[in-house]
C-alpha cells in the first residue's frame, strides 16, 4: 500500500500532467513553478494565549511588600499616583505580572546600580529607538548601561510565577526601567492593539500585553522584546 | 476537453487536500515542493523520548553512575591560598585501576560484533586551547604552502574546517559565511565567535510556523546576475525577515506579505571536545533527565528528543521525510535546539544551512524565503547531483569529496575546552566559593540545589567500542571512558528564555532551549541564545521557569556569593 504522501503526490503530478494537457502553450520560465504565493499578514502575536488571571494588590502594603520581596528598601512604591501599579502578562508566558511605579530608596543609589544588583537596569526608550532599527536584539545589544540617580520615576516590572502569577513567592525576575513613565499608566492587551491599529504591519512583534503610557508626550507603548522591554511610539511626528 | 479539466481539477484538489492533512508544518508562502531539510524545519509531532524509543547504548535509563551534579572543588596549589579542602574527584574512576576488557556482543549492528574491547581507564578528557590532537586521530604536520591538505590527522582536517569556500565549490546562493571557522574561532578553531544566526517564523496558538522556506534567514547571499545580461551584479537571493515586497523578482511571483514575529538571535555554539559529547551514550542523557524532577521538587524537567540520525537513513529514509519508513533516531543534544545526535548530521546541515553547500546527508539546496534560487536557476552554477568522487553510487551534491566526514572528524578529534588554570591558582578561595555555590546553595541554613542540576558538571562518556549513531559509529578508545566537566546536561529546559522557534523536536520545544555547555564560558562576552547578555548577572537574571527557585535563592546571595559565583564562571 502506498504511503498518503506518495499517492498525493502522484495524484498531483497526473492533475498537473492532465491541466497542462489542455493549455494551447507552455512557457516555462526557470522559476514558475516554484512561485511564492501571496500571504495573509500573520497574526502578530498569538491569539490563543491564555493568561491565569490574578486579583489585583488589594493594599498599599500588599503592593509595597510585593517590590520589599525582591527590592528591600531599595525602592519605594511611589503612592502619590492613582495609578501606580498595572498588571497583565507583559512577557506572554501565561504568568501575569505587574508593573509598579516607584522611587529609589533614601541611600541607596549605590545598591540599586550595582553590578550585583538583583534587578536588570535598563532604559527602555533607548532600547525602542536601536529597536527600530530592522535587527531588533542585535541593536539592543549597543545600548549604554543605566544608571538610576536619586528622584528618577521608576517602573519596577516583577515577571508572574506559574498561575499565581506575580504573588507567586518565587516571582523575582524583574526589570528596573528609567525613563519609563510619564503621565498615564495602563495597560493594553496585544490582541486588542491589533485589532484597533490600522497599520498593523508597523507594530514591533509584540509577544504579550503592552503597558500604554505617554512619555515626553507621545503617547506609546512598552513591549517586551523576549529579552528586554523596548518603547514604542505609537503616534509618530 | 472539459473531462479532462474537470477531472485534472477534481484529482488536483484530491492531491492538495492530502497534502495539506499528510505534510509538516509549512509557512503559508513556501512551495512544498523545496522542502527544508529536517533540521531546519518545523516538526509537527513531537519527538520526546519514550522508554523503547532510541537504543540507550548501554546505559540504563535510571543511572547515577555517569555524571554527577556535584561540582569539583579544586585543590590548592602548593603553599597556596585556599582555606577549603580539596574535595575528592565526583566521579572516582569504578574498578579502573586495570584495564578492563569488554567482549561486543554480536548484535548485527556493525559495530564490531564479537570483537574484544581494551578498556582505557576512566581519566579525566584532554582539554585545551592549544590546536592539538586529543588522540583520536595523528596530530600530523602542517599544511605546507600551495599544498591541498589531505584528510586524516589533526592539522590538516582543520585546514580543511578553516577552508574559504567559494562559488564554484558551491556556495550559497544563500549562507551564513564562508568558512566553518568563521563561526568557530575563538580563541581558537572550532571553538566559538560572536557570529550569530538569524531565525523567524510566526505564532498561531502555541504552533510555531517557519518563515518561508524554514526558520533560518540567512545572512548574506552570493551576488546574482541581473535579468538585462549587464556584467554589473546584483543581491537578488538576499534573505530577511518578510514581508518582502519585491520577493518577484525571483521567479515572478507575488510579494511576500506575511510578517515572521517570532525571531531570535542565536549565537555561534562551540564545538571544541564535541566528540566527547557525541560518545555520551544516550542512556546518560535520559537517565539525567529522570532524575532532575527528583532532585528539584519536580521543577526542573530536562526534556529528551530523539532526532534523525542521517547518516543511518540518508539512504533508506533521507530526512526521515516518509514517516512510513524506518527511521533511526538518537537523542539530539547538538545545536540549541538539540537538532542533532550525531557529529556527521551536524556537519552536514550545518554545511548546507551555514554556507549553502549541498552534501550526501542534506542534498536539498537552501531557498531564498522560499523561491528556489538552486541549479538550474542564475543563482546556482553547481549541481546537486554529482556523485561522490570515492562512492561514484552516492549522490554528494556539491560536497563531491565529502568534507562533511572531514569536519566530523576533526570536531572528534578537538580536545575539551580548558579551565584557565592561572585564574584558578591566583583565585583559589573564591572559584572554590563560587564552585560551591554552583553545586548547592545554602539559605538560612538549609541547602538547596543550585545551577549545577542543569549545568551538569561531570559526565562520563560511553566505554570503548561501544556502537552509537545507530549503528554507524563505534566510540574509539580517545573518547571512551572520559570524564568530561561541560557544565550542561544536553537537555532542553523552559527557562522563560525559550526563542519561540521550532525545529525537528516538535512544537512542545518550542519555549525551549539547550543548557547551553559552560566549559569555555569565558571566551564570551554577549550571553544567553541570542547574545543578548553581557554580564553573568544579567545572564544569571534572565533566567526564570525552571530555574526560578535557584535564581530566586541566588537573588538572595550576598554581594560577595554573587562575585564569588561568577569568578567560578569567569575561570570555566
Amino acid at each position: 500500500m502506498l504511503p498518503a504522501g506518495r499517492i498525493s503526490t502522484t495524484l498531483l503530478g497526473f492533475s498537473l500532467v492532465l491541466a497542462m494537457a489542455c493549455q494551447k502553450r507552455q512557457s516555462v520560465s526557470i522559476d514558475q513553478s516554484t512561485k511564492a504565493e501571496t500571504s495573509k499578514p500573520a497574526a502578530a502575536t498569538n491569539p490563543a494565549r491564555a493568561t491565569n488571571e490574578v486579583a489585583p494588590p488589594q493594599s498599599t502594603s500588599e503592593l509595597q511588600g510585593v517590590t520589599a520581596r525582591i527590592y528591600k528598601e531599595a525602592v519605594i512604591v511611589d503612592n502619590s499616583r492613582n495609578d501606580n501599579f498595572v498588571v497583565g502578562d507583559f512577557n506572554g508566558d501565561g504568568s501575569q505580572d505587574i508593573a509598579v511605579v516607584v522611587k529609589p530608596g533614601k541611600g541607596v543609589l549605590p545598591e540599586l546600580n550595582s553590578e550585583y544588583s538583583n534587578w536588570i537596569r535598563e532604559d527602555p526608550y533607548e532600547v525602542g529607538k536601536l529597536a527600530a532599527h530592522a535587527n531588533e536584539q542585535q541593536s539592543i545589544k549597543k545600548r549604554k548601561p543605566t544608571v538610576v540617580t536619586a528622584g528618577d520615576n521608576l517602573l519596577a516590572i516583577i515577571h508572574g510565577y506559574q498561575a499565581a502569577g506575580w504573588r507567586d513567592p518565587k516571582a523575582m525576575q524583574t526589570y528596573l526601567l528609567k525613563n519609563a513613565v510619564g503621565q498615564k499608566l495602563s495597560t493594553e492587551r496585544s490582541e486588542s492593539l491589533l485589532t484597533d491599529t490600522a497599520n498593523k504591519q508597523q507594530l514591533p512583534p509584540l509577544r504579550g500585553d503592552v503597558i500604554r503610557e505617554t512619555l515626553n508626550g507621545i503617547p506609546g507603548f512598552l513591549y517586551w522584546t523576549g529579552a528586554r522591554y523596548a518603547w514604542y511610539p505609537a503616534e509618530k511626528k | 476537453m472539459r473531462v479532462f479539466k474537470t477531472t485534472a481539477a477534481v484529482l488536483f484538489l484530491v492531491a492538495v487536500v492530502m497534502a495539506i492533512f499528510d505534510g509538516p508544518v509549512h509557512s503559508q508562502g513556501q512551495p512544498r515542493r523545496l522542502p527544508a531539510d529536517q533540521a531546519n524545519a518545523a516538526a509537527t509531532r513531537d519527538a520526546n523520548w519514550t522508554p523503547g524509543s532510541v537504543d540507550l547504548e548501554g546505559v540504563p535509563a535510571n543511572d547515577r553512575t555517569t555524571y554527577t551534579f556535584k561540582t569539583n572543588v579544586e585543590p590548592p596549589a602548593a603553599g597556596g591560598p585556599s582555606n577549603i579542602a580539596p574535595g575528592p574527584a565526583n566521579i572516582a574512576a569504578p574498578e579502573s585501576a586495570a584495564l578492563q576488557v569488554m567482549i561486543i556482543p554480536d548484535d548485527g549492528g556493525g559495530g564490531g560484533g564479537g570483537a574484544i574491547c581494551i578498556q582505557p581507564q576512566t581519566t579525566d578528557a584532554p582539554t585545551g586551547f592549544d590546536d592539538k590532537t586529543n588522540g583520536l586521530i595523528p596530530q600530523g604536520t602542517p599544511v605546507p604552502d600551495c599544498t591541498a591538505p589531505t584528510p586524516g590527522t589533526f592539522l590538516h582536517d582543520k585546514a580543511i574546517f578553516e577552508e574559504i569556500e567559494t562559488i564554484d565549490d558551491g556556495l550559497g546562493p544563500v549562507y551564513n559565511d564562508k568558512a566553518c571557522a568563521n563561526c568557530h574561532e575563538n580563541p581558537v578553531t572550532g571553538a566559538i565567535s560572536q557570529t550569530v544566526e538569524l531565525r523567524a517564523g510566526h505564532t498561531i496558538g502555541t504552533t510555531f510556523f517557519d518563515a518561508p522556506g524554514g526558520s533560518l534567514i540567512n545572512q548574506r547571499g552570493i551576488p546574482t546576475p541581473n535579468y538585462d545580461g549587464s556584467t554589473n551584479k546584483s543581491a537578488k537571493v538576499q534573505e530577511r525577515v518578510p514581508p518582502l515586497y519585491t520577493a518577484g523578482i525571483i521567479g515572478g511571483g507575488p510579494a511576500i506579505t506575511a510578517e515572521e514575529p517570532t525571531r531570535t538571535l542565536r549565537t555561534s555554539l562551540n564545538t571544541l571536545g564535541d566528540g566527547f559529547v557525541e560518545a555520551i551514550a544516550d542512556g546518560t542523557l535520559v537517565a539525567i533527565a529522570n532524575n532532575q524532577p527528583g532532585t528539584t521538587g519536580n521543577e526542573v524537567h530536562g526534556l529528551v528528543i530523539n532526532v534523525p540520525v542521517l547518516e543511518a537513513n540518508f539512504q533508506t529514509n533521507p530526512d526521515c521525510a516518509d514517516p512510513n519508513l524506518p527511521c533511526v533516531r538518537r537523542v539530539g543534544r547538538f545545536g540549541w535546539k538539540n537538532q542533532h545526535g550525531s557529529l556527521l548530521s551536524f556537519a552536514g546541515d550545518a554545511y548546507l544551512n551555514e554556507s549553502g553547500i549541498t552534501n550526501f546527508l542534506v542534498l536539498n539546496e537552501n531557498t531564498s524565503l522560499g523561491r528556489f534560487v538552486g541549479f538550474g536557476t542564475p543563482f546556482d552554477i553547481v549541481p546537486d547531483n554529482t556523485p561522490c568522487a570515492s562512492s561514484p553510487n552516492i549522490i554528494c551534491g556539491e560536497d563531491d569529496t565529502q568534507d562533511i566526514k572531514v569536519f566530523a572528524e576533526f570536531m572528534r578529534a578537538t580536545k575539551a575546552p580548558p579551565r584557565d588554570p592561572d585564574i584558578i591558582a591566583q583565585y583559589l578561595n573564591d572559584v572554590n566559593a563560587g564552585a560551591s555555590l554552583f553545586e548547592t546553595m545554602v539559605i538560612n541554613g538549609t541547602p538547596y540545589y543550585s545551577c549545577s542540576v542543569c549545568h551538569v558538571p561531570s559526565i562520563v562518556t560511553a566505554p570503548n567500542c561501544t556502537v552509537i549513531n545507530g549503528g554507524t559509529f563505534t566510540v574509539p578508545a580517545a573518547l571512551a571512558n572520559k570524564i568530561i566537566r561541560p557544565f550542561s546536561d544536553f537537555l532542553l529546559h523552559d527557562v522563560g528564555t525559550g526563542d519561540g522557534i521550532v525545529q525537528n523536536g516538535g512544537q512542545i520545544t518550542r519555549t525551549k532551549v539547550r543548557t547551553p555547555p559552560l566549559w569555555g564560558v569565558r571566551t564570551r562576552n554577549q550571553l544567553m541564545h541570542d547574545g543578548v547578555e553581557e554580564t553573568f548577572n544579567e545572564a544569571i537574571l534572565r533566567h526564570g521557569g525552571e530555574a526560578a527557585s535557584v535564581i530566586s535563592r541566588y537573588q538572595q546571595l550576598t554581594a560577595t556569593q554573587k562575585r564569588q559565583l561568577i569568578t567560578f564562571l569567569e575561570s570555566l
